[in-house]
């Protein structure tokens, strides 16, 4: 089921008067300029433009608005939680959530126990993922992206096409400018560097999102490094510019995860890490974005308990909702996930993008028995929620038709000063009819997301 | 002024370098084709021997397909696919515009397959004069723009040793080398070629550049 507004009969009445024979434009730009998100297929490095669809999501201002509120009062609360986690651990000690919950997450890094970020920003850039409910027509959360939320620099690459293709659109509806999410990112980055240069950290060229390392590193005048153009000397981080010099970096926008950040202190095998740089942060001698140990917050179990730190730390209840989630470590919820399989979606907590997703009513007898052993022997492992029908989007997988499709939508915040919400986001969808997963590398597409007021 | 790494530095030389290896060699292939027709049929042999490869071909057409397509290491599409590996290696520093010029090549040679006549060869060269347009106005005096074209007056130098094998035909060439040298690093060496047997001379061209970037620090 779609869900029409004004603003989107409005956005149609254009649409369809627009020259069809234009929108080929939009695929040739993406294609010209290599705005690619690459794939491994089989082992095998695949590099394709990012599925897009000109048909954009549409959401009225004043619904814009709210989500806004909500959004800065959810990250405003992830934020104090890892402060509070990697510090004084009160909401623990005061039984708000289990200790075991905390200490038993592999996310959790108890080595990181007391150091302190500068300006106690620990959650930069967050990606909420939400989808709206057909059932109560509001909108909830799916997922908390602490870690390395990628997406933003498609819809900021595709919107300056689409204006110069089809400007009838943005000079007819109001809609919001989204181009000054890289302004936004480059004063957060500044507000918390230690000293010295900005850079984004890329893992290489054979990321599937090197595109948008590139594209993030230019637009907000950062040097994009990879561990080779980086080293530690004492304390402090240095970039090895080409003509012999070391400039030390201040803040450090990093696209890669915990596990590969340092070969010294986590995985010994990473090839893409910066040797010595956990000591750094340690010392306070440069800004992590995001910092360490944010997967903690972003834990498909610690999902869960957002509500309760909302109320917790900010005195305030939640301005969008959670889905509806059991979490089997708590006995009664193990009973009513092991006896209602078949209508819940089941996901294991350590996995993400897609993965690890399973969907009871597209599971056989087989192998519902199985992950119910599973789910028996490690409780902790898994979360279920109650399947949401949100509603569908519409495509324009050819000119002369709409299709709709399952979509979601990642909101972009980022903590500086203040909390911004970049008012867009990157609408995904799948590409085949009935499929609930949207995420990029499952083989999803995207869309542009217009705020029209 | 953004610093430049020495894997961005390192990717800016190598751009400049390919991109005129691409334009040279393009050109070239023009020229020999036009012979191959009906006036020189090994016109086209020559060329690749100078650039060690022995080509065997049936007529211009054919000759035409393996230059752009098929031979080794001197292709017009292995050539531009070096080209957009350091393109993508610094797009964080050169214009999207110029960047797309290189990378529309590669469609256009590498993906689509769709360029086989000599006139597809002088579209492509068209679309190179836009990159080097581009970058000129965009990068201008910047320690970026000044390495692409470091890059490019050493391809340039080294083309030509192996294209005509005179190191004295060269001189101007390394006076603008090493003008371009001393704006991006007052500590530069100059290049010094004179009467250099012609192997010595290829080599010391291609190794200046390790004297510019400071690879081990």
């Amino acid at each position: 089921m779609t869900q029409s507004t004004p603003e989107f009969e409005h956005f149609l009445s254009l649409y369809n008067a627009i020259d069809k024979r234009k929108i080929p434009q939009l695929k040739s730009f993406m294609d010209r300029f290599a705005v690619n998100f690459n794939l491994y297929k089989e082992n095998t490095f695949v590099e394709r433009s990012f599925p897009f669809d000109m048909i954009p999501r549409i959401i009225p201002k004043a619904e814009f608005v709210q989500l806004e509120r909500g959004l800065k009062q959810r990250v405003h609360a992830l934020n104090l939680f890892l402060n509070d986690i990697y510090g004084e651990q009160k909401i623990l000690k005061e039984g708000i959530i289990p200790s075991e919950f905390v200490y038993s997450s592999k996310a959790y890094l108890p080595q990181f126990h007391g150091t302190k970020t500068a300006k106690n920003i620990r959650t930069h850039i967050s990606g909420i993922d939400l989808v709206k409910n057909s059932a109560n027509d509001r909108w909830t959360i799916l997922e908390d992206n602490l870690r390395v939320p990628s997406g933003a620099s498609y819809p900021l690459s595709i919107r300056q096409a689409y204006r110069k293709i089809f400007p009838e659109f943005f000079e007819e509806m109001q809609i919001e400018k989204i181009r000054y999410y890289p302004e936004e990112l480059a004063k957060m980055m500044n507000y918390v560097s230690t000293g010295g240069i900005n850079v984004v950290l890329t893992p290489g060229r054979y990321n599937s999102a090197f595109y948008e390392h590139s594209f993030l590193a230019k637009s907000t005048q950062s040097v994009l490094a990879t561990n080779q153009d980086l080293v530690v000397l004492g304390d402090k981080l240095y970039l090895k510019s080409f003509n012999g010099e070391h400039i030390q970096v201040g803040a450090m926008y990093r696209r890669l995860d915990d596990e590969f950040i340092d070969p010294l202190e986590f995985n010994p095998t990473s090839l893409i890490g910066v040797a010595g740089l956990a000591n750094v942060y340690r010392a306070g001698n440069v800004a992590l974005i995001n910092s360490i140990g944010n997967g903690i917050a972003d834990d498909k179990g610690i999902y869960y308990f957002v509500p309760q730190m909302i109320r917790y730390y900010l005195g305030e209840e939640p301005l969008i909702d959670n889905a509806p989630t059991y979490l089997p470590y708590f006995e009664a919820d193990r009973a009513y996930v092991l006896a209602n399989m078949e209508k819940l979606v089941i996901k294991d907590v350590a996995e993400a993008g897609g993965y690890g997703v399973l969907f009871g009513h597209k599971m056989s007898k087989a192998q519902i028995e199985e992950l119910k052993a599973m789910i028996i022997k490690e409780p902790r492992r898994f979360i279920a929620q109650e399947l949401i029908e949100f509603y569908d989007i519409d495509c324009s997988f050819d000119a002369a038709t709409l299709t709709p499709r399952k979509s979601d939508l990642r909101c972009y915040v980022v903590h500086g000063e203040e909390i911004y919400v970049w008012p867009s986001g990157l609408t995904r969808y799948a590409l085949e009819e009935g499929n609930y997963l949207v995420n990029s590398s499952q083989g999803g597409g995207f869309k542009d997301t217009w705020i029209v007021g | 002024m953004k610093h430049l790494s020495i894997r961005t530095a390192d990717s800016l030389y190598w751009l400049g370098r390919y991109a005129q290896r691409f334009e040279t060699v393009a050109r070239e292939i023009n020229r020999s084709f036009d012979l191959i027709i009906d006036v020189d049929n090994d016109a086209g042999k020559r060329l690749f021997e100078k650039l060690d490869y022995d080509v065997h071909y049936m007529s211009a057409r054919d000759f035409i397909k393996q230059a752009i397509q098929e031979i080794p290491f001197s292709s017009l599409a292995y050539i531009i696919q070096n080209a957009r590996e350091n393109a993508i290696a610094s797009r964080d520093t050169i214009s999207d515009h110029a960047f797309s010029c290189i990378n529309a090549i590669y469609n256009r040679i590498v993906l689509e397959k769709s360029i086989q006549t000599p006139l597809d060869i002088e579209e492509m060269i068209r679309e190179l004069d836009r990159f080097w347009g581009l970058i000129s106005v965009t990068l201008n005096k910047s320690q970026a723009y000044r390495l692409i074209q470091y890059g490019q007056a050493i391809e340039i130098l080294d083309l030509e040793l192996r294209l005509y094998g005179d190191t004295k035909l060269v001189s101007l060439d390394v006076v603008r080398l090493n003008e371009l040298g001393r704006s991006i690093d007052a500590r530069y060496v100059p290049l010094v070629l004179n009467g250099s047997p012609l192997l010595e001379a290829i080599e010391l061209v291609n190794t200046k550049i390790t004297t510019l970037i400071h690879y081990e620090i």
